[in-house]
């Protein structure tokens, strides 16, 4: 990774670690875009940002269920970790809801899960979400059209 | 003279009526609204015990408008809460336009669409409306649509109970199958014909079927089964529990908030699920049934109100308008851009430190701690409410074009 791409990174890190939205005072979503024509590595990018904060990694594809990436945020969570979620697949509607709750609320909320009706989970203090994805399967697998609107932040990496 | 006659005395009910207004429409000393929102306690003696209790209650009416439509609603917010959540609401005219909106539908148990661009404060406006209703921090429950949407998710599913990682990989692959959306179809049609079948007979069909269905996707034949509701019947039938905690009874719960965004994206089948919750007279229906329990009814408690939001379609390139069926069964709301003078509020309140807290110190990188200077927050404010004003016609012209 380039000195000026980690220096990115840096002032992406420090912005979702420390604004916060108004009025309702939530901390945004990140997005990493990986360009067309990139040479770096999702590998590469996820251990730098461990470097800085204490992350963990989800790779959402065809192998995986919603429900267990949903579990696992919900664990990464309660460790109070940086989740880093690489989107290989269109996210489908339980993930999509999730996230949704997280931009707007910083909140999971779930029906029928863990024993309780309604499940909610605010998200820690020290936790935030990251997404990675590239921008060709954004622009042409991801259905849903307000997909960019979910983040704040956005690294665009070359 | 005055003629005894032409004097009318005004009744307690009317004075009360006409404080609520003066405190609805109340204006600080720049003309800054005040009101809007108003709580009141009211002792009242309980029917059964005959012991007074006070109940809490807030109104909510347009203070922009020059005779306001005002809204009286039970709470459980304290008026420490109601004060604090009206400080989170920046007073533009659109906010009270949806406040009143929702204050007058959830009365009526009415369900209402607002569909709006993005950023006008639809999904805020819905968290603070049930905040005011049942206190800090209590959020609807909220459901986003998408074109992924599934009936499921919303209505109930049977969903089996398997032991291994290796069965439920076998499960979920094949409910993601058109095959498995065919079968699970054709178990509903053969429920709903069954008429002549009791409800505890067609639960027992649906055992049998889902039984076969397992069989055939490579699970035990034993495996067990468990309904799991979608969020409609679960809003339905929800009860707050004093700590905070939500607990769910079909016959007995006094229902809660539903918030269903971006409808707009379902497709049509899920438009046709959502219909079911129309009642009579643009009421939300008292109780839906479900093949899925066997035909048994679920009640709405009176507690239980839906709120539908959507970004108009332009937004969504090739998305239609709203399902007409859908916009005629509810309350149907449509809300331009934020004006100007709503912008301006927007920042203004945001540079001058009127929302959210002031910083104890000057945050690292900062050069100018404008907190301290409402006057220049001010200033900057304009300009910033002018390049959004600005940025705004400019992309609704490229839209046009």
């Amino acid at each position: 990774m380039k000195n000026m791409d980690k220096e990115k990174l840096n002032m992406f890190i420090h912005l979702l670690q420390k604004v916060q939205k108004q009025p309702n005072q939530t901390f945004d979503l990140g997005l990493i875009v990986k360009e067309l024509g990139s040479q770096i590595e999702v590998e590469e990018v996820f251990e730098e940002i461990k470097k800085i904060v204490d992350t963990e990694r989800i790779v959402y594809d065809e192998t995986i269920f919603d429900e267990d990436v949903i579990d696992k945020i919900v664990d990464i969570f309660r460790k109070n970790k940086w989740v880093f979620l690489e989107i290989k697949k269109d996210i489908k509607s339980p993930l999509l809801n999730q996230l949704k709750h997280l931009a707007n609320h910083n909140c999971l909320q779930l029906i029928d899960y863990q024993g309780k009706d309604i499940f909610e989970m605010k998200m820690p203090e020290n936790s935030r979400l990251i997404v990675f994805a590239e921008r060709d399967f954004i622009e042409n697998k991801i259905s849903y059209p307000h997909f960019y609107r979910l983040f704040g932040p956005t690294l665009s990496l070359k | 003279m005055i003629n005894p006659e032409k004097i009318r005395f005004k009744s307690p009910e009317e004075l009360k009526e006409e404080e609520i207004e003066r405190k609805i429409k109340e204006r600080g000393p720049e003309g800054e609204i005040l009101g809007g929102i108003v709580f009141e306690e009211e002792k009242v003696i309980d029917p059964e015990t005959k012991e007074e209790r006070t109940k809490r209650y807030i109104y909510i009416g347009n203070p922009y408008e020059e005779r306001p439509i005002i809204t009286k609603l039970e709470t459980d917010a304290s008026r420490e809460e109601v004060e604090a959540i009206k400080r989170e609401i920046i007073p533009m005219k659109e906010s009270f336009e949806i406040l009143e909106a929702m204050a007058m539908t959830y009365k009526h148990r009415q369900p209402l669409l607002i569909e709006g661009p993005t950023a006008i404060g639809k999904t805020y406006l819905a968290e603070k409306f049930t905040e005011l209703l049942y206190g800090r921090g209590v959020k609807p429950l909220d459901f986003y649509c998408s074109g992924q949407t599934d009936v499921s998710e919303l209505m109930a599913k049977w969903v089996p109970k398997v032991e291994t990682e290796e069965e439920k990989k076998i499960w979920n692959e094949f409910l993601e199958s058109i095959e498995a959306q065919e079968k699970i179809f054709q178990i509903a049609q053969e429920v709903e014909q069954a008429e002549k079948l009791s409800q505890g007979g067609k639960l027992a069909l649906i055992h049998k079927k889902l039984q076969e269905l397992a069989k055939s996707v490579g699970l035990s034949e034993k495996t067990q089964w468990r309904l799991q509701y979608g969020a409609v019947p679960k809003a339905m039938g929800l009860i707050r529990n004093p700590d905070g905690s939500f607990s769910f009874d079909e016959q007995k719960g006094m229902g809660f908030i539903l918030h269903i965004e971006e409808v707009g994206l379902a497709e049509p089948q899920v438009i046709t699920a959502l219909l079911q919750i129309r009642g009579k007279r643009g009421q939300l229906a008292k109780e839906i049934q479900l093949w899925e329990n066997g035909g048994k009814k679920i009640k709405a408690g009176p507690k239980f109100w839906v709120f539908f939001s959507t970004n108009p379609p332009e937004e969504y390139g090739a998305r239609n308008e709203i399902d007409p069926a859908l916009a005629r069964g509810m309350v149907f709301k449509r809300m331009g851009e934020l004006s100007e003078e709503s912008l301006y509020l927007v920042a203004e309140y945001y540079f001058t430190y009127k929302s959210g807290e002031k910083p104890e110190e000057k945050l690292e990188g900062c050069i100018l701690d404008i907190y301290n200077h409402p006057e220049i927050g001010r200033e900057i404010a304009k300009v910033v409410s002018a390049f959004h004003n600005a940025l705004n016609n400019a992309l609704k012209g490229g839209r046009e074009k």
